[in-house]
């Protein structure tokens, strides 16, 4: 990147370091306050299920909460207006909703450690194996892309050199999650949640001021498809700045977002920590209420720096990504300024501790165990993951500098996700749904699905299709409408090979199955009492579920009548 | 404000087996209410360069109240609903 100066874009004084100092130093405590109770493998790696919804419902929300998210969706709230909601309220809440309803009980029942264990459990070794090692270098790439964007921030803001803030960067989140495992991990996300709303917080009250309110926002955008949400979705001309009802219905809404929401073992881990099998359940979904108003901190704050930051995403100007950070330079006073740097410190380290408890245990328990060193004690299993984490960590600053040198490494990133999520997901909800779905035909529907999405993409910018208004020119070409169907492409790949190649192998005996598909329970599953207690009605995750359903469609309904009477 | 003993976890949490782990919500109250208080005592002395960057918003001082009190509403959660053990 450009900026080159020793001087930082912010001026901070003494008391605004303050704010990122208390910080530092109270999650390093924190760690060590948990180290006390973490005395086994269990402890390390899946907080001995002991943590209670509200808890590890924030955490869930806090490990999607990282740097590079809040940077990224203020910039799509910037490029593509108000239609960047569709990530949160399509994208994220249905599938949340989702994997606490129907998905969660064949996880946390089956007392499975992870996604790729309840491959194995599901399907084969092969299977397995291919997707821990899958997962365990996407979580180190992430790490590192995180440490990267964590880095620039804190170049870009304050004027440190590069190198010196991925070491510092680095160095917090190894003693912690070193020292106390996933469960500081999750009580680290669960105060980050908090710091990063408060840190936020004074940006949007100040912005929304200084503009003079929502509707005059509104007329601030430069034209009115940066209002649009359903509008303009239209399929075969449409000029949405996300593409047409389809690709966003049926990619981002369903493919992308249920596969990355109900497979990615970062997040899942999260519920499978909590001390029950309904707080489980209800995890995702306690998560989905703090989603539904994320939008207020990260698309509006993007949409008011279009306003008011001049030259915003033009070749004269800032980037988009740089939407919150000019705003802060902009809008903030000593005092609530330390209180913003010290939220995206915060956003990246929540986002680097998901990454990095997720690979130690993939990595213990899914490639170390099984496949290197077997049948050892409890207590070197927890030594290994904590070199593990030490390992992942010192990687990912490898890892920080290769995405150093790429200039957009976000939109290559989840065109990677899209390879290899939805795969995943759908294997998986075949595998659920279908006794007869066998082993291998799960194998190689996920590579089949993974070469579609491949096919899809480098075919796409060929096609008048993907190109607003059907205009085939470079900027009216929607990169995020390509991701879009080449999810859609995944998913039919990956079902036509699962179930072809089904017809013709064997698949497992049911009772080897009992309690990880449809329709065939464990009896002995240790969640079976549990099941039989009545539950009050505010605890039930199937009425909490369709409450935040209607909540969610209530709202998107609101933003499309505020957008007609403007 | 007084402060727990942040050293010794136990009593943060007096009973049960989860209380092997402290409260959570009482860290959430302390790095709230300190970061308020922070905030307040800076909006106290708040220059008018600084009043007029944040739009005339005396924001450091009103931000730092807000934070205090979400962070008293840390403490009388717990004080509602202490943890207990799962049977």
């Amino acid at each position: 990147m450009s900026t080159d100066s020793a001087q930082g874009l912010l001026h901070l004084d003494t008391l605004d370091y303050a704010f990122p100092v208390v910080y530092f130093i109270t999650i390093v405590v924190l760690g060590f306050l948990v180290k006390r109770a973490t005395r086994t493998a269990g402890d390390f790696f899946l907080a001995g299920r002991s943590m209670p919804a509200w808890v590890t419902g924030l955490a869930f929300i806090s490990a999607n909460m990282g740097a590079l998210e809040i940077l990224g969706n203020a910039a799509n709230g910037a490029q593509y207006g108000l239609s960047a909601i569709h990530f949160f309220w399509l994208g994220a809440i249905p599938a949340m909703i989702f994997l606490g309803v129907a998905m969660m009980p064949f996880y946390y029942s089956s007392r499975v450690h992870s996604v790729p264990e309840y491959l194995r459990r599901r399907f084969n070794n092969a299977t397995h194996m291919l997707n821990a090692l899958i997962f365990a270098l996407s979580q180190v790439l992430i790490a590192g892309i995180n440490l990267y964007a964590l880095a620039l921030i804190i170049h870009l803001l304050l004027g440190w050199p590069l190198a010196f803030s991925i070491a510092l960067g680095a160095a917090v989140v190894l003693v912690y999650i070193v020292v106390g495992g996933l469960s500081a991990a999750i009580y680290g996300e669960v105060l980050q949640f908090f710091v990063i709303l408060a840190g936020l917080a004074p940006i949007v009250i100040i912005g929304l001021h200084h503009v003079g309110g929502w509707n005059a926002l509104a007329h601030h955008m430069p034209d009115t498809t940066h209002l649009d949400t359903w509008e303009g979705t239209q399929v075969g001309h449409w000029t949405n700045p996300l593409g047409d009802w389809i690709g966003l219905a049926m990619g981002e809404g369903f493919l992308l977002a249920f596969g990355y929401w109900t497979t990615n073992f970062a997040e899942v881990q999260r519920a499978l920590s909590a001390n029950s099998l309904n707080a489980a359940r209800r995890t995702p979904i306690i998560g989905a209420l703090p989603k539904l108003f994320l939008p207020l901190f990260t698309v509006v704050p993007g949409m008011i720096a279009l306003a008011i930051i001049p030259h915003l995403g033009q070749a004269n100007g800032p980037s988009f990504n740089q939407a919150i950070p000019s705003l802060m330079a902009t809008l903030l006073p000593n005092g609530v300024l330390g209180l913003a740097v010290t939220a995206l410190l915060a956003g990246f380290m929540a986002g680097m501790a998901a990454n990095v408890s997720g690979f130690n245990t993939v990595f213990t328990y899914d490639i170390w165990r099984p496949y290197v060193v077997r049948n050892r004690s409890d207590h070197y299993y927890l030594n290994i993951g904590r070199w593990a984490t030490v390992i992942g960590i010192v990687v990912s600053v490898g890892t920080a500098f290769i995405a150093a040198s790429y200039n957009n490494i976000q939109n290559y990133m989840q065109m990677l996700f899209s390879f290899f999520n939805t795969p995943l997901f759908t294997v998986f909800l075949i595998g659920v749904l279908w006794r007869r779905t066998t082993p291998w035909a799960a194998f190689w529907g996920m590579l089949a699905g993974s070469a579609s999405a491949a096919v899809a993409h480098f075919v796409a910018p060929s096609m008048a299709w993907f190109y607003q208004g059907g205009i085939m020119q470079n900027a009216r070409f929607s990169a995020q409408m390509a991701n879009f169907y080449g999810a859609i492409a995944a998913f039919i790949g990956t079902a036509v090979i699962t179930v072809v190649i089904s017809t013709f192998t064997t698949p497992r005996p049911a009772s080897e199955l009992k309690g990880l598909i449809w329709g065939l329970p464990d009896p002995n599953s240790p969640d079976a009492a549990e099941a039989l207690q009545g539950t009050p009605w505010f605890r039930s995750p199937v009425l909490l579920g369709i409450l935040m359903l209607i909540v969610v469609v209530a709202a998107s309904i609101a933003i499309v009548i505020w957008r007609a009477s403007l | 404000m007084n402060r727990p003993d942040l050293t010794n976890p136990t009593t943060a949490t007096e009973e049960g087996a989860s209380g092997k782990l402290f409260d959570l919500r009482v860290l959430i109250g302390i790095v709230l209410g300190i970061y308020g208080l922070m905030l307040f005592v800076t909006g106290l002395t708040d220059t008018k360069a600084s009043l007029a960057k944040a739009d005339g918003i005396p924001i450091n001082l009103w931000f730092g109240v807000f934070l205090v009190v979400i962070a008293g509403l840390f403490f009388v959660w717990r004080r509602l609903a202490p943890i207990h053990h799962k049977t």
